[in-house]
């Protein structure tokens, strides 16, 4: 891919890209994209927030831990931003290792997966706004193309908390049958998503 | 994988997401918040923030052509050195780990960060000797630094297999500069005194701050270093300076009963704690090493703990002060009935960590202390509950204790120790006990003592960024002494009122006041000798006349009576801070407990003790019988016992 250099920068940015796949194109690689703290902030809060949540982190540890990962960044005096995705690449890698010191310290035998495999997870989901944001949208609006069968296993599973038990007994099957239902519902969403997000890359 | 081939991974990316557009938690706007810390600013009540430190934002003007010149030389440099440090060793492929350190460098150099692996290579970046002030933690010299130790084998592989890490190639923390940690540290204490109310005395000077600290700590402090944390930090790390501190910390973690332990015992451990100290080697391991028996000071701590006469130490006097040390937990209430004035402390909490050290830490045959890590059984212990039923306990530190962690407690002395490592509760408790090492009090007050800082958001924060500064310092003890030290509690002057000359003319409203800024830390108390126990119940019986001299003779008055001047002239006066005069109780939930012996009685336990000693008891004795007020009374107790 031919990345149109900045203007001020003199560094040659083919290196890094070529070790962060996928996330060149050319508003992002060539673009002046020196962002103010506040911006930064604000351009991949969202991102890190969700990319936690994706590790397992509960609300309250994916808040603690973006503030960290910000804060760890910003301090940095190396740090350097050549493009959105590189930035957003190196906040996540941040964030994942404060997450494993995190485990380590409080003696946590957690297991987390290699981080490009977390990389390729989050790529596919996060797809080009790097926020989640258009993922979760999209994710919102397939939910209506679900039976409503399937959108109320779902929503018992996931805004009440309710056991596949109490699933299958509100709508009268078993157990089993109310995990096959779920996860035929979140195949079907998966589709829906992805494909949302390829039109919207695509537009 | 899960049935429709997707990954454990993928199906909790895509949980997140579902549970978000289900209504669940949405990612919030953090903004100000880490703005806020970046900046180092303290947000005010009234939600503007205070901006103590700016940091300078020369990395966005930097020169990245001037930053890949200086990091290409670098590069350039240290690969010669390595490939000549290399090439000495008889074994090694040269080229191999030149080509991989070059080809490191040149992902520095285009790149400028290092996404992938190169965090663990950005943490070594991170502890360069000028970052880190610490001499001590530098590298031994002429050791190339991309020689892969044994940690980082372990954490690669465990990376590769999903496992989780335990070495600093993975872990971004790092403590942060000193200095900077320190002026945060003044900022909350500011914040807090501002919160509470209080107005906090003038600065003493840093002679009257030395003599202080030399004091509290068993050293002599230079003037220069009272304000200078760096330099405090260097001197607490000095090998004699270390082991009188050791000393008195050990001291004050066993609640004064390591004086009567056996001397040989003592210094081993007083050795070991020194050694943490000087070297700022990580604390947490050495009490992980003690617990799970694998230290050889393991017996002596337990020893430690235990020491003292059955009044006061025992297995109880341990499970107390361990409970204290470890996970920052008070459990002198519990030992008789569950917490009723902080409400979350349980009688069973109490007696199952009991059992539990009972199972762990057993006496051999020679009556030393030894930890059993096996899967032994023990007695059951069996405990009393307030209605009368007797109850046995589950053995086990309760999941409670342990709720920063997350841990479901434990059964196992030995998985506790791993536990405890690296852990929230244990560098609170540490940090705890340090402040009261320096100021007499832990930082986090307990309700149910009488003297106790008034606990706000505030001092949380306070007591959070110590902690958070010793765990990222991996728990290097001589930084966070050297952080209390250096806090403006340490320099507060004492109040007019309080000064022995004005003692007698000041007024109860000025007293109370000055008092309360004690409390909180924003004022200091007189200097005052440490009594012994004989001498403090002299003095209580001299207050009442019933003694006026150390000759034990019994005197109807202190005035022109039992003595000639000359012995008169010879005796000593009464201690600054005996309590002469009371309006209220020393703690106000005394008044719950009807009559007199069962106040003293839970004075005293509070004080640590189990039992009432015989000389408190002869004091109230005659307090009670020369019509002492019933408020100065259990004041007098309490100064007595305090420790």
């Amino acid at each position: 891919m031919a990345a149109p250099q900045s203007s001020q920068s003199q560094t040659p940015d083919t290196g890094f890209d070529s070790i962060t796949p996928g996330h060149q194109d050319a508003s992002a690689c060539g673009a002046e994209v020196e962002l103010e703290p506040a911006d930064l902030i604000a351009r991949h809060q969202n991102g890190i927030w969700r990319y936690l949540r994706m590790l397992g982190c509960d609300a309250s540890t994916a808040d603690d831990l973006t503030q960290e990962t910000f804060l760890r960044v910003l301090r940095r005096d190396s740090f350097v931003q050549h493009s959105d995705a590189a930035t957003s690449s190196y906040l996540r890698r941040t964030a994942y290792n404060l997450l494993v010191s995190m485990h380590r310290k409080q003696g946590k035998v957690q297991t987390l997966c290699e981080p490009g495999l977390l990389d390729e997870i989050w790529d596919r989901w996060a797809g080009k706004d790097l926020s989640g944001d258009t993922a979760v949208e999209s994710l919102r609006k397939c939910l209506a193309t679900l039976t409503e069968r399937a959108q109320t296993a779902l929503r018992m599973r996931f805004a009440d908390e309710a056991s596949r038990v109490d699933i299958g007994e509100a709508l009268s099957i078993t157990d089993h049958g109310a995990r096959n239902l779920m996860q035929r519902a979140k195949q079907q969403l998966r589709r829906c998503v992805e494909e949302k997000i390829w039109q919207t890359n695509n537009e | 994988m899960s049935e429709n081939n997707h990954t454990p991974e993928e199906e909790r990316a895509f949980n997140a997401m579902l549970d978000e557009a289900f209504g669940g938690s949405r990612p919030p706007d953090l903004s100000n918040q880490i703005l806020a810390r970046l900046y180092n600013s303290v947000p005010d009540a009234d939600g503007t923030e205070k901006r103590v430190h700016q940091r300078t934002s020369s990395r966005v003007k930097r020169s990245r052509s001037k930053q890949a010149t200086v990091v290409a030389a670098t590069i350039t440099a240290l690969a010669a050195m390595v490939a000549g440090v290399i090439a000495l060793q008889p074994d090694h492929d040269i080229t191999d780990i030149v080509t991989e350190f070059v080809e490191n460098g040149e992902r520095d150099k285009v790149g400028g960060n290092q996404p992938v692996i190169a965090d663990a290579g950005d943490d070594r970046q991170q502890a360069k000797p000028e970052k880190k002030k610490d001499p001590k933690r530098k590298p031994p010299k002429g050791i190339p630094m991309i020689v892969q130790t044994p940690d980082s084998e372990q954490t690669h592989s465990e990376l590769q297999q999903g496992g989780v890490p335990d070495s600093p190639a993975v872990d971004e923390i790092e403590a942060a500069e000193l200095s900077l940690v320190s002026a945060q540290v003044d900022a909350e204490l500011q914040g807090y005194w501002e919160a509470v109310g209080i107005n906090p005395t003038s600065e003493a000077t840093a002679e009257q701050t030395a003599a202080r600290l030399a004091n509290a700590l068993g050293m002599k402090v230079s003037v220069d270093a009272v304000s200078d944390v760096d330099q405090l930090q260097a001197e607490l790390s000095q090998s004699l300076n270390a082991e009188a501190i050791a000393r008195r910390w050990l001291r004050q973690i066993t609640n004064q009963r390591s004086g009567r332990m056996d001397a040989e015992l003592r210094d081993q451990l007083v050795s070991e704690i020194a050694s943490c100290i000087q070297t700022g080697s990580s604390f947490d391991k050495t009490v992980a090493g003690w617990l799970n028996g694998e230290s050889n000071n393991a017996g002596a701590f337990f020893s430690a703990l235990a020491a003292g006469p059955r009044s006061a130490g025992g297995e109880h006097g341990m499970a107390r002060s361990l409970a204290t040390l470890t996970l920052n937990v008070d459990i002198r209430c519990t030992r008789c009935h569950d917490s009723y004035i902080e409400g979350n402390g349980k009688q069973s909490d109490y007696w199952n960590f009991y059992a539990f050290l009972k199972r762990g830490v057993k006496k051999n045959a020679d009556g030393k202390f030894e930890v059993d890590p096996g899967d032994n059984t023990s007695d059951p212990v069996f405990y009393e509950l307030s209605d009368g039923r007797q109850r046995v306990a589950d053995a086990r530190v309760s999941a409670d204790w342990m709720s920063d962690t997350g841990s479901p407690g434990y059964q196992r002395i030995k998985g506790f120790s791993k536990g405890l490592e690296g852990s929230p509760e244990l560098a609170s408790g540490i940090v705890n006990s340090l402040w009261q090492l320096v100021h007499g009090q832990p930082l986090r007050g307990r309700v149910v003592d009488p003297i106790s800082a008034p606990h706000n958001e505030a001092l949380q924060r306070l007591e959070a960024q110590l902690t958070r500064d010793l765990m990222d310092s991996r728990f290097n003890v001589a930084r966070t002494l050297a952080l209390i030290v250096a806090s403006p509690a340490t320099r507060r002057a004492v109040p007019d009122t309080l000064l022995p000359k004005n003692l007698w003319v000041a007024n109860q409203e000025d007293t109370r006041a000055a008092m309360n800024a004690v409390d909180a830390f924003a004022a200091a108390l007189p200097p005052r000798i440490s009594l012994p126990a004989s001498q403090r119940t002299e003095q209580v019986l001299r207050a009442i006349g019933a003694k006026i001299d150390g000759t034990g003779r019994e005197s109807l008055g202190q005035l022109g009576q039992g003595g000639s001047a000359t012995a008169a002239k010879k005796g000593k006066p009464l201690a600054a801070d005996l309590p002469m005069k009371a309006e209220l109780l020393p703690v106000q939930w005394l008044e719950l407990i009807g009559d007199r012996d069962s106040q003293v009685n839970h004075l005293v336990y509070l004080a640590g003790e189990n039992e009432v000693p015989t000389d408190v008891q002869e004091s109230v004795k005659a307090m009670k019988e020369a019509g002492v007020d019933s408020n100065l009374l259990l004041h007098r107790v309490w100064w007595l016992m305090k420790p």
